[in-house]
């Protein structure tokens, strides 16, 4: 019973913190709410007994996906006026194709018959088991994670020091102090990378 | 049954917004309300504020370093259940977490001599 109501309770918070991040006008409290969203997921990951998952979720996702998304947030300039348009021309299109898509889970929801399985209780020591079957199984991908992550941090590194060396012209635009002799010099070393 | 242990975190999360409600709660009954526009600008020592918008933008440096520390982030969650096993299994392990380690360490390494470390 318990039970039921802390998922219903997490569940209904989830939706309210996603509609709040796509209703909100202010980008910087969407992300905030995103944050408050995966924490509910997190928590419907331990009413699962699926622990790790919900610790990876808040390391991860809480700790440095919403992190990443609130930087790019205040490395852009001017992104947070409250004043934009929130809806773009594909408004009316929007609804309707998410309704078709609702419609068609739904369908399918509906049609299935859905049996109960009969699963063994989640073993206690599921940390151990995922530690033994990355270390056995799962050595592999285990590696070319590491190769990824590597590629992912080079990569990062490469756009960093390019925007470096290349001023933004929007930036140098918006300033207006440089004139136009500054941004024409930036247009040419452009070209001259390429 | 698992659930029953984040008991604890639910409290924790109860007794922190509790906390902050009833500071709030209490200031709003106890304090004198004399607004006055001197009250609203923002808090800077001393002057007053530099620039009117606290809206800036950042400088791009700071994205890399939140990359940095995602990466390494995922590193820390797949070590997680490694140490949980490196008492049965400890010479795959170790060698499992010193290559993971030095793969990414000579990441870090590209960074560091690309300058990317560097705060100019």
């Amino acid at each position: 019973m318990a039970h039921a109501l802390m998922f219903y309770l997490f569940a209904a918070l989830a939706i309210a913190a996603s509609l709040a991040v796509i209703l909100h006008r202010n980008i910087f409290k969407s992300a905030t709410f995103l944050a408050g969203m995966l924490f509910c997921l997190a928590a419907l990951f331990v009413l699962l007994d699926a622990e790790f998952i919900a610790v990876v979720q808040v390391l991860i996702y809480i700790g440095a996906i919403t992190i990443l998304i609130v930087f790019a947030i205040m490395l852009t300039t001017k992104i947070n006026d409250e004043h934009k348009e929130q809806f773009n021309s594909q408004k009316f299109l929007a609804p309707i194709l998410a309704l078709g898509l609702l419609g068609l889970i739904l369908t399918i929801v509906v049609k299935i018959q859905w049996t109960t399985a009969e699963i063994s209780p989640v073993p206690s020591d599921i940390l151990g088991l995922i530690g033994t079957a990355l270390l056995s199984d799962f050595i592999f991908p285990f590696d070319v994670v590491s190769i990824l992550l590597l590629v992912a941090l080079i990569g990062a590194t490469y756009i960093a020091k390019q925007e470096d060396r290349k001023p933004l012209v929007t930036e140098v635009d918006e300033t207006g102090e440089h004139g136009d002799g500054k941004v024409k010099h930036a247009l040419h070393a452009e070209e001259v990378e390429h | 049954m698992l659930q029953q242990e984040y008991l604890y975190v639910l409290i924790f999360i109860l007794g922190g917004s509790a906390m902050v409600l009833v500071a709030m709660l209490a200031s709003w009954a106890l304090r004198p309300s004399k607004p006055s526009k001197a009250k609203l600008t923002p808090y800077e020592c001393g002057e007053l504020p530099a620039q009117a918008d606290s809206y800036f933008q950042f400088n791009i440096r700071y994205y890399l370093f939140a990359l940095l520390f995602v990466v390494f982030d995922v590193e820390v969650v797949f070590f997680i259940p490694l140490v949980k096993v490196f008492n049965s299994i400890p010479v795959v392990a170790f060698i499992e977490i010193t290559f993971f380690t030095v793969v990414l360490a000579f990441g870090l390494v590209y960074a560091w001599k690309k300058g990317a470390l560097e705060w100019e």
